[in-house]
């Protein structure tokens, strides 16, 4: 093939051109630390890196949503804890106040303590953490325990001794607050919630504080209290009389234990989520640094190879385009 | 046969003419050897023979020829080379103008060194997760609205960037790309007329033809085109060569002879025509125009992928490769059919319970748009379809000042129970993110034949940029590979048709020798003579 003078040159320049380019671009890598710098360069990759960062941003959201729910048990377990002191003080005085040593007045200053008890509960029961009553189930806005003109507790508004309300206290008994914490949260065919893909933290204090009965035979804890000290009031006070309401409130009372140990058992497997969480948010950093994130070292060699290619082409143009026949004629 | 006295000087002459022929092509080959276009010259040579043929007799003796004469001057030009450097530049073209473009619309989309879409999308998910710990509050629902308005002011501003670069490229198209075409094929008609004036009277205007070449090479970059020569009879037994320019494997003429006709756009439907007005009609050369930057444009501007209609295929008033090509509409009505499908996802979830059965299920809704159409009826906002161009927070929701989302859609236990902390419906539209939609082209569900994806918002926001990146990827091989190919013919051109130095230098020692030679000779004659006339017989 016959070479000529402008063939040489604009080879020349092609390649220096080429090797410039590839310079500049290993270059970048230096400087921005990554593999590549558009999805065009690399898709496979590319398509990795957006599929990892998702499931990264995930985590972190998993993340504050166990931190959120631990928050969350925390306050029900120290109200609860309150709760449960408050009822053993109930117990130990009504101990105190059916020993068959004691007056009437005795007994009117025990039951004035149960009736600060009562009060003590009362504030408990309606704790709030952040903007959600703990044992309020779904309520946010209004209080959830009150009490009627005879100084019966109200939950939402109903009666809590009240056999009419049985049936929508048995729903806000059973109220769930569901919280997705990477469970793999599912819904149903029907386009219901599938309830073990999500943790539920409602803590309804109608649950372990009691409801139905009657008027006269409550089966709720704070009721009992009261008609515990009404029967201390009683000047017929007798053994027999109040009784019922004592073995009724013992039984009663297991339950708010029942629930402490409840969250107790909660809270560790929160834990459990939240190391779970926190491996698989490492694991998916590495594997993020790996697709998209050059080693440094690796990038570094492959600019100085470059570079000195480079410097190599630089020296050769000089070489190159310095001679023709021209210069040797005489 | 007797020698006429004066013979060997006609020859002594010839060869200093000659050469000196010969060095001023070198001049001209050495003055022009960086001069673009320029292909190498040659001076064309013969040895003069004696005419014999008008002698009565028969010539004894030895019949000497009587020097040497200059034909003309001809250029070293492979037709067969410029035939496919110029298929090559024609693919070369078309692809050049796609990869551009594609990178232009890969930096809407790409989301690698900046959060964009995708990111927000999750924001979105985060701010309703951060939702389920304070359902129904205003604050928190103002954080998801504006978290939800960022994303669709990012769907605008992706639609918005999308028509920028449809607008740019079509304006490349129209004022550049068009418009260089018919002033390659005016000025190219120009010079037939200049290089047929000259062949007429004998000169082969061999530099018009470079210029002329020139400009055929650049035209073949714009678009496909096939060269013919069609020799003209001027009469006394000789032809010249003329030159017709039509488009690759038609009979539209670009240009004819002396003529040229213009192409021109015109957007018809949506689509992008080239229409080509030659002196007596105009003609639609859309669908037969197949290399060059033209073709690089329409595929861009038109291609619309699965979404193409058979309206857009149609090889008369369509665009035939609509449907074979994904071009900026294609990726747009992807980015359309994604806000659209979110927006009414979205919608469906927020919708509230009116009425319930005795059973406890929903028996009437009440509809709470999340999103709606920018520019809709606000009294039949359904009219208008959501796209990514137009989405927006509802009207309803941005003003909403107290809660908006719907938290719960189960029935009250009783008729004044708060149930403001409940979630299981921000659950519901959390799923959303979550869940595998199907995307369809015609965003109508009822068929089920037009699938495109089935996936998440965000699988499907990613399945649309790694197309794009596949694209530009496979442009970028295709564009290398026809611009590597095209400089290996150029290459090869170059061997052929330029200049180089040594040649010439070789050349220049050769035919200044010649020349010295040619001028001895002359002495030496001249010494002849001088012997006979002056010194014989004295």
């Amino acid at each position: 093939m016959r070479i000529t003078t402008s063939m040489m040159s604009n080879k020349y320049i092609k390649n220096l051109n080429k090797s410039a380019y590839e310079m500049n671009y290993l270059s970048e890598k230096v400087e921005t630390g990554r593999k590549f710098v558009k999805g065009s360069e690399d898709p496979v990759s590319a398509i990795k890196a957006y599929k990892l960062r998702r499931e990264y941003r995930t985590t972190e959201i998993y993340d504050t949503n166990i931190r959120d729910v631990e928050s969350f048990l925390t306050a029900a377990e120290t109200n609860l804890t309150e709760i449960s002191n408050n009822m053993e003080s109930v117990y130990t005085s009504y101990l105190k106040g059916i020993n068959g040593t004691m007056n009437d007045e005795d007994r009117e200053i025990i039951a004035k303590q149960l009736e600060n008890l009562q009060r003590s509960i009362l504030t408990s029961l309606n704790a709030k953490f952040e903007d959600r009553y703990v044992f309020g189930g779904t309520n946010k806005e209004e209080i959830p325990f009150t009490l009627d003109m005879n100084g019966n507790l109200l939950f939402k508004g109903l009666d809590v001794n009240d056999p009419a309300n049985k049936e929508a206290l048995d729903k806000l008994a059973n109220e769930t607050i569901n919280i997705d914490l990477g469970l793999g949260m599912t819904f149903n065919g029907d386009g219901e919630l599938n309830t073990d893909t999500v943790f539920d933290m409602s803590m309804s204090g109608i649950k372990f504080m009691g409801y139905g009965g009657t008027d006269d035979n409550p089966e709720n804890l704070y009721n009992l209290i009261g008609k515990i000290k009404d029967e201390l009031r009683n000047p017929d006070f007798s053994i027999d009389k109040i009784s019922p309401y004592i073995d009724r409130f013992e039984e009663q009372k297991k339950q708010v234990l029942v629930h402490i140990t409840d969250i107790g058992a909660k809270t560790n497997y929160l834990d459990f989520l939240k190391t779970r969480n926190e491996d698989n948010q490492f694991n998916l950093n590495k594997k993020l640094l790996e697709v998209e994130f050059e080693d440094p070292a690796e990038a570094i060699v492959n600019f100085k190879m470059q570079e000195y290619s480079y410097n190599a082409a630089l020296s050769m143009g000089n070489r190159i385009l310095q001679n023709s026949f021209i210069d040797f004629m005489k | 046969m007797l020698r006429s006295t004066f013979l060997g000087y006609k020859t002594a002459t010839s060869a200093l003419k000659v050469n000196q022929n010969h060095m001023d092509v070198v001049g001209q080959n050495i003055s022009n050897i960086n001069t673009k276009g320029y292909t190498r010259q040659r001076l064309d040579i013969s040895s003069v023979a004696f005419n014999t043929s008008n002698l009565k007799y028969g010539t004894p003796g030895p019949v000497i020829g009587q020097g040497v004469n200059a034909n003309g001057v001809s250029q070293f030009r492979d037709a067969f080379l410029d035939l496919r450097y110029r298929m090559e530049t024609s693919k070369a073209g078309s692809e050049q103008v796609q990869l551009e473009a594609l990178r232009d619309l890969e930096s809407v989309f790409d989301e690698i060194s900046m959060d964009k879409l995708d990111a927000q999308f999750s924001d979105l998910l985060t701010q309703l997760h951060s939702l389920t710990s304070s359902p129904s509050d205003p604050v928190m629902e103002g954080v998801v609205r504006t978290s939800a308005e960022i994303l669709t002011q990012m769907f605008n501003d992706y639609s918005r960037d999308i028509e920028t670069i449809y607008n740019q490229q079509l304006n490349y198209l129209e004022n550049g790309a068009v418009e260089k075409v018919n002033e390659l094929t005016k000025n190219i008609a120009k010079l037939n007329q200049q290089i047929k004036e000259s062949n007429i009277s004998g000169n082969p205007a061999l530099e018009l033809n470079d210029e002329r070449n020139m400009l055929v090479d650049e035209l073949s970059n714009y678009i496909d085109i096939e060269v013919d020569i069609e020799p003209l009879n001027i009469g006394g037994g000789k032809t010249i060569d003329e030159l017709v320019i039509r488009l690759s494997g038609t009979t539209y003429e670009l240009v004819n002879r002396n003529n040229s006709n213009t192409i021109s756009v015109n957007e018809q439907n949506g689509l992008i025509k080239i229409e080509l007005t030659g002196a007596t009609d105009t003609d639609d050369i859309t669908n037969f125009i197949k290399g060059g930057q033209i073709d690089g444009y329409l595929k861009f501007l038109n291609g619309k992928g699965e979404f193409a209609t058979v309206d857009d295929i149609d090889p008369v008033n369509g665009y035939e490769k609509a449907a074979e090509v994904k071009g900026i509409q294609y990726y747009n009505n992807m980015l359309d059919t994604l806000a659209n499908k979110f927006a009414t996802v979205m919608n469906e979830l927020n919708r509230k319970p009116d009425s319930f059965d005795i059973d406890g299920n929903v028996q009437t809704w009440i509809t709470k748009p999340l999103f709606g159409a920018r520019g809709a009826d606000p009294s039949d906002p359904d009219t208008e379809i959501i796209r990514a161009g137009n989405i927006k927070i509802s009207d309803d929701w941005a003003s909403a000042t107290d809660s908006y989302i719907t938290n719960t859609i189960k029935e009250k236990a009783g008729v004044d129970e708060d149930n403001t902390g409940a979630v299981d419906n921000i659950l519901r539209m959390i799923n959303a993110f979550n869940a595998k939609n199907e995307f369809d082209v015609d965003r109508d569900p009822s068929t089920t034949n037009d699938i495109l994806f089935k996936g998440t918002f965000q699988e499907f926001l990613s399945y649309t940029t790694t197309k794009l990146n596949l694209q530009t990827a496979d442009v970028q091989i295709s564009f290398d590979t026809y611009s590597e190919t095209q400089f290996h013919i150029d290459y090869a051109r170059s061997s052929m048709s330029s200049v180089d130095l040594n040649e010439e230098g070789v050349n220049l020692l050769q035919y200044s020798k010649s020349y010295n030679a040619a001028a001895r000779l002359m002495t030496t004659l001249d010494e002849m003579l001088e012997t006979l006339i002056n010194r014989m017989g004295v």
